[in-house]
């Protein structure tokens, strides 16, 4: 365990600048700030587009990285992120370094120095995330700090590919290095490098992606060394100062354009990492002039699997998903987007788990309550001049699997496999539906990569691709969908997958003013099936949809249905299928244009049963022409029946309050009903 | 020498380049949508009118005609495309709906590409009911899995040719491996449907990745028949009057070919590569070997690099319109700066004035056209600063009014920065030249060339405006020396007058050259050698149907190449054309490594990861004769005889009294000094203090310090 510093995991925000700082700042003109805040975070996408050109891993390659200079107090002036996640990851380790090592003389901090850390209790979001970053002397003064970051594909745990969900405790998720120093004179030292290398099993993936950090930073450093010869170190530390000045007031006046109140969500999560149950998200949002604060209470305890997290790992989902996309979308990344927040978890939750918990599953126990503060914000801004910032998360929730094992070439592979992960759909709109596939819910426009480049570079064929069906939340406006893949392995004989994420059993992206959740979707293995057996038999016809795998049972085997942590070690020709999340949907399905329901009928988007009993549109089966006169009368009918079902408030709370679920679904949830 | 004459069709003007013995001619006509080559011609005309020479007779005499045209990229953006279907494996229907999922964001500049919020897809260019998924399977090795059945081809080709579709697209997973089911199909539906438009992605675009493979393949069969149509058209309209040889169309790998060789997606940069070639080859001719091209225009700033007379530069996910391609292309950087650029104030960086990627075009234009237009734009500042005459804008043709400019300045920037009206006008020019100077920064330095090692060409109609200002702001040095152009606004089409035949062949194919766990090198050169053979062989027969010598090609071989399992490749120029042993293949490995580690560190330079070739890329040339630039005879530094009066500019501690010469007084030799302004009728010369601009023997404008 490493030496632990509660007080410095608290204060990760900017905290005060001091009145020497804030005199760098003022002292760069208005021009010269247009002119060298620009330069600035060009230097920073060099960096990051240095990283994701020589990167390996395919997390790296779908934004799951950063690039950014920090002050030389740790905080951060400005980056360039694929996902804001690392904006809140990067900080603890560098006020680590700082705070720990500047007078250690062991250690210290010198110029070509460079330092490592994975460990998630002091940066990144969980072990996969390694992060890397030297400091810049200019004439003996530290001027800034460069850190560059990315998830990689192993850690050398006790499943491969990094994300362990039956982990239950931190020392069975492989590889856990706090801030160590891996390099002097601009080197990473070899031995510390084989030493990684030795404890994963995706070495190459591990020392191709170490090196492209390391390079990120170098040529990062190179250029600020040029700037501060072509303007001088204390106009450098201006820019940097009055960048991260510069969020910070923008981040507060947008908080306080938002409605004085108290806004609610709760979410429920749906496996403990292994089995299926109920985990309680609940979010109170209290917001007040130009601060909010967002409280945690009546959230469920910390779980027995590694579906953990800690409080700086839910501020990096929430900056992530909600503002970098949604409420500051136009902002750069820099220390001050968070600085308006405040949150509060209690200890003990799954949210800010014991220590010593296992926590490689964070990302996935995260999301739901970054969902939750969205669905808070949105409520916010909708009464506010920041209104065309509301929108449903794009699918936040996530659906993938993770492998391992020898490929089609006899190479060792393993981590988390990109497609469906990437391919989720967006979130529905007050005026449009969300977009079909459109990325990773962390990132945004992210590459699912093509089928091509899976089959040449891991042992399966790609049965089928294709958007989901009936998947997405319905509404006014519907959420995008995911995309379902179908794969058999081929090309080696025994091949380890498990699925990842959430969102299999109890939707979590839930829609927005009467909008339909996004639906769930488990992931299906035939492990007894011989694919290719019955393709050289001509045998069968390819299916093409996970619908087609199971009601019409073109592939011979028994299928069983799996959620996260239910892996398999597949032989060659056994099948699998898993599908992205989609997005939800905004308002009444009551209100959807029908010429929009057809639309979604012809692209198959959503079935026949959807259309008719879903959205009660008239029209014909054949041609598919709306009757627009039957579907008001549709419409007024199930307006009708709504209102007999309704029923007073007390009278539906006296009923619902006697409900209560299974107690194996309620073994990690804490006191029903509450949690507490 | 043979006459060759280019033409450079825009979306406004056509520009026409004719070069006859040690002449060069230029000209202009507007462009004719309708039927382009009237345009061509009208250009044709007005250029010989220059030197009144017969138009048939020059057209009789003509070696070479070269053709850069962007107009598939508009067809495509107009959607005016053939009405196509698309034919694909099974299971794999939507993959172009799916389009790697960040379709929606490619071509968009980045602010878009983050707007999670209004994301769009494009408009697809075939609706999903066109498209048919046929019953077969190939590996990524190649292997046939599950073979294509014939009757099953015939009723789905059927199927959209009886929904009227002009064109089908094919494209099966692994085509690029084994072609033998696409051809198939091909051989089916050509013999059945001959007037129907096929295009099968191996043939098209025979490389790995079947999103951006289906993309080139679709925008083949969808634009095809129109290019076709125009290139043909032109042609004959040449041909009829005395032109006798093909047409040949400038591409945008660098290289020109016959209407028969050239698909449309081959030319939607067309324009600006030739502005590219075109520079690396007068460069040459007047000894700079290491050239940034800058062409600041009324919307946009082209940015290319020439290193040692080559352009090595490849675009990177090259995107035509919203289409995700893997093309090779040339790289011309288009950054959203020009004379008609924004000015505004980003609240979300603390209130930073911002110039562009937002234009005012040309209609309404800047503020001081007087057409409507009230934001304050780049053009508005340089008339306030006292760069630009009102009275002499283009030649005097257009008048500006500087009061319209004054209050857009004073309204959009200077009232809310609390700034003085000049103050803000400066810094509206600083910021675009700033901008400007940022995108070189990118291209050079964070390349690791130093732009102390280059000169910078300025076209454009305001590249002479605001070289100056631009160069200032590339790092802590600029380039040492600027060269203008008397032919700034045709450059692009005298360019592509200056081409050689060249064409790109291209073939994925994995070879492992250095194994990661054995780490010997490929003992067996047959599998690296066949693919080469074969592409050899492809460009001997083409360059010989375009009418080239064969004999006369100059073959190099480029390889895209990688570290273990990276995802993005890295090109070379590979030592051997053909490998005869494992030496060979070390060498190759080794020039990698090595042209690796230069662009990056030696760090990241992974070899013990294993090296492989992704793909083959093999360029063939055949040069042409160089015209003789003419060369003028020096007639002395005193140009006062230009000199045609003074105003008070603004330069950076104030306004001053500035002298203003006239362009087209000025003779070789001739040097200006700053602070000056030279007003020519395209453009106008801002030269800062302690820089000069002398008449070259050439009669270009060098700007350097003294």
């Amino acid at each position: 365990m490493p030496k632990i510093d509660k007080e410095l995991m608290a204060h990760w925000k900017v905290q005060s600048m001091t009145p020497e700082q804030e005199a760098l700042a003022a002292a760069i003109s208005p021009i010269d700030y247009a002119i060298y805040s620009n330069k600035v975070m060009t230097i920073c996408e060099e960096g990051k587009e240095t990283l994701v050109r020589l990167g390996a891993t395919e997390a790296l390659q779908a934004g799951d990285c950063i690039v950014g200079i920090y002050t030389p107090e740790g905080n951060m002036a400005c980056a360039s992120a694929g996902t804001y996640l690392h904006s809140a990851t990067g900080v603890l380790p560098l006020k680590y370094t700082v705070k720990y090592f500047t007078n250690d003389p062991t250690v210290g901090i010198k110029d070509g120095d460079v330092f490592f850390c994975n460990e998630a209790i002091l940066g990144g979001i969980h072990n996969p995330d390694n992060l890397i970053w030297i400091p810049v002397f200019h004439e003996g003064e530290l001027v800034c700090f460069v850190l560059s970051a990315s998830h990689v594909g192993d850690t050398g745990g006790t499943l491969p590919g990094g994300m362990i969900p039956s982990a239950k405790t931190r020392y069975e998720e492989g590889l856990k290095v706090p801030p160590i120093k891996v390099g002097e004179n601009f080197r990473i030292k070899t031995d510390i490098l084989n030493f990684f290398n030795n404890m994963v099993r995706d070495e190459r993936g591990m020392s191709v992606d170490t090196a492209g950090k390391a390079t990120a930073c170098y040529k990062v450093r190179e250029r600020i060394l040029e700037l501060i010869a072509e303007k001088g170190v204390a106009f450098a530390k201006g820019v940097f100062y009055k960048m991260m000045m510069g969020t910070i007031e923008e981040a507060k006046k947008r908080v306080e354009a938002l409605l004085d109140g108290t806004y609610r969500c709760v979410i429920f999560y749906d496996n403990n990492g292994v089995d299926p149950c109920l985990v309680r998200i609940f979010c109170t949002m209290r917001k007040k002039g130009d601060s909010i604060t967002f409280d945690f209470r009546g959230t469920s305890p910390n779980l027995p699997y590694a579906t953990n997290a800690f409080p700086h790992i839910v501020r990096a989902l929430f900056a992530s998903i909600t503002l970098s996309q949604y409420f500051f979308p136009d902002m750069p990344v820099g220390a001050g987007l968070l600085e308006p927040f405040d949150i509060v978890i209690p200890e003990g939750t799954c949210l800010n788990a014991p220590l010593e918990s296992a926590i490689s599953m964070s990302p996935s126990i995260a999301t739901p309550p970054a969902l939750a503060m969205q669905q808070c914000m949105n409520k916010a801004m909708f009464a506010s001049p920041l209104k065309k910032c509301v929108s449903c998360p794009s699918g936040g929730s996530a659906r993938f699997f993770g492998y391992g094992g020898l490929n089609q070439r006899g190479m060792m592979v393993a981590g988390p496999f990109p497609g469906s992960l990437n391919s989720a759909g967006g979130g529905a709109n007050p005026d449009k539906d969300g977009v079909d596939s459109i990325g990773f819910s962390f990132v945004g426009a992210t590459d699912s990569l093509d089928t091509e480049h899976g089959e040449l570079q891991y042992p399966f064929l790609t049965l089928f691709r294709k958007i989901a069906k009936d998947q997405h939340g319905f509404g006014k406006y519907r959420g995008g969908s995911g995309v379902s893949y179908g794969f058999a392995i081929y090309g080696t004989k025994n091949f380890y997958i498990v699925p990842l994420g959430n969102s299999w059993v109890v939707p979590e992206d839930i829609g927005l003013f009467g909008g339909y959740a996004a639906t769930v979707s488990p992931a299906i293995f035939i492990p007894d099936a011989n694919v290719l057996g019955q393709i050289r038999a001509s045998d069968m016809d390819l299916p093409t949809s996970c619908h087609e795998v199971l009601e019409q049972k073109s592939i011979k085997g028994n299928p069983v249905l799996e959620v996260q942590g239910g892996g398999h070690t597949l032989p060659e020709g056994a099948v699998f299928v898993i599908t992205g999340v989609s997005g939800p949907g905004y308002g009444d399905v009551l209100e959807r244009d029908p010429e929009l329901v057809i639309k979604d009928l012809r692209a198959d988007i959503i079935s026949h049963w959807t259309a008719q009993n879903v959205y009660h549109v008239a029209y014909d089966q054949r041609t598919l022409q709306v009757d627009h006169e039957g579907t008001e009368l549709l419409r007024a009918k199930e307006r009708k029946n709504r209102i007999q079902r309704g029923v007073p408030l007390k009278e539906f709370e006296k009923e619902w309050l006697k409900k209560r679920p299974p107690e194996a679904a309620l073994k990690n949830y804490g006191k029903w009903p509450d949690a507490g | 020498m043979a006459i060759t004459v280019s033409v450079d069709v825009g979306g406004t003007f056509t520009d026409c380049s004719i070069i006859k013995d040690q002449t060069m001619l230029r000209g202009k006509a507007p462009s004719t949508p309708a039927d382009f080559s009237e345009g061509v011609v009208n250009a044709i005309v007005e250029t010989c009118k220059t030197a009144t020479l017969d138009p048939k007779k020059v057209l009789n005499e003509t070696d070479m005609f070269m053709y850069a045209t962007t107009s598939a990229t508009n067809m495509l953006v107009e959607r005016k495309g053939k009405k196509i279907g698309f034919i694909t494996t099974i299971g794999h229907e939507q993959f172009l709906y799916i389009g790697r999922s960040r379709q929606w964001a490619d071509g968009l500049p980045l602010e878009q590409a983050r707007d999670v919020i209004n994301a769009e897809r494009p408009k697809p260019i075939v609706p999903l009911d066109r498209i048919r998924s046929v019953n077969e399977r190939i590996d990524s090795q190649g292997n046939v899995l599950i073979p294509l059945r014939e009757d099953e081809v015939r009723v789905k080709i059927q199927e959209l040719v009886d929904m009227g579709v002009e064109g089908i697209a094919v494209c099966l997973l692994w085509s690029c491996s084994n072609p033998v089911h696409e051809r198939m199909i091909g051989d089916i539906a050509r013999a059945a449907f001959p007037n129907v438009e096929i295009s099968l992605s191996c043939e098209i675009c025979p490389k790995w990745h079947e999103y951006p493979r289906a993309n080139v393949t679709i925008l083949t069969a969808y634009l095809g028949p129109g290019m076709r149509d125009h290139f043909g058209k032109v042609e004959k309209k040449l041909q009829s009057l005395g032109y006798r040889r093909p047409l040949f169309i400038v591409n945008n790998a660098g290289g020109i070919g016959g209407i028969t060789h050239t698909q449309p997606s081959d030319t939607c940069r067309s324009g600006p590569v030739a502005g590219l070639l075109g520079s690396a080859i007068l460069g040459e001719t007047y000894g700079y070997k290491n050239i940034i091209t800058t062409d600041m225009g009324g919307t946009s700033f082209d940015l290319g690099i020439i290193l040692d007379g080559k352009t090595p530069f490849y675009v990177w996910r090259p995107v035509i319109d919203r289409w995700l391609t893997e093309l090779s292309m040339l790289e011309v950087k288009i950054l959203g700066a020009g004379g008609g650029s924004i000015a505004w104030i980003n609240k979300a960086m603390g209130g930073r004035l911002e110039c562009g990627p937002q234009s005012a075009g040309a209609v309404p234009g800047p503020a001081c056209y007087d057409r409507g237009g009230e934001e304050a734009t780049v053009t508005d500042a340089d008339l306030v600063l006292g760069y630009i005459n009102p009275d002499y804008f283009w030649g005097g043709r257009m008048k500006l009014n500087a009061k319209k400019a004054v209050e857009a300045i004073r309204k959009k920037v200077a009232d809310p920065l609390k700034m003085d009206l000049y103050e803000a006008a400066m810094g509206i020019r600083k910021v675009i030249d700033a901008k400007m100077g940022n995108e070189i920064y990118k291209e050079t330095v964070l390349r690791g060339y130093d732009p102390r090692n280059f000169v910078m060409f300025a076209f454009g109609g305001a590249g002479p405006t605001h070289c100056c200002g631009y160069n200032e702001y590339i790092g802590v040095v600029g380039c040492p020396k600027i060269v203008t152009f008397p032919a700034s606004p045709e450059f692009c089409a005298l360019g592509a007058g200056l081409i050689d035949a060249s064409r790109i062949f291209e073939q994925s194919r994995r070879v492992e050259l250095c194994h990661p766990v054995t780490r010997k090198y490929l003992s067996d050169p047959e599998e690296f050698n066949a693919v080469v053979r074969r592409l050899e062989a492809q460009a001997r027969e083409t360059t010989k149907e375009d009418g080239f010598d064969e004999r006369s090609i100059v073959f190099t071989l480029e390889l895209d190449m990688r570290f273990g399992v990276q995802v993005y490749l890295t090109r070379i120029v590979s030592p051997h054309m053909y490998l005869q042993n494992e030496e060979d293949a070390r060498a190759v490995c080794e020039q990698f490594t090595e042209v690796y580690s230069k662009k990056y560190s030696r760090d990241s330079a992974q070899q013990e990861a294993g090296i492989s070739i992704e793909n083959f890329c093999l360029r063939a040339l055949v040069r042409r004769a160089k015209p003789q630039i003419p060369r003028y005879k020096y007639l002395g530094e005193n140009s006062e005889k230009a000199l045609k009066g003074v105003r008070k500019v603004f330069w950076n501690s104030g306004f001053e009294e500035t002298p203003v010469y006239a362009y087209e007084r000025l003779v070789c030799g001739n040097v200006v000094k700053g602070s000056a302004i030279i007003e020519s009728i395209d453009t106008t010369y801002a030269i800062p203090k302690r820089m000069k601009f002398t008449v070259d023997e050439f009669l270009n404008g060098v700007i350097e310090k003294f």
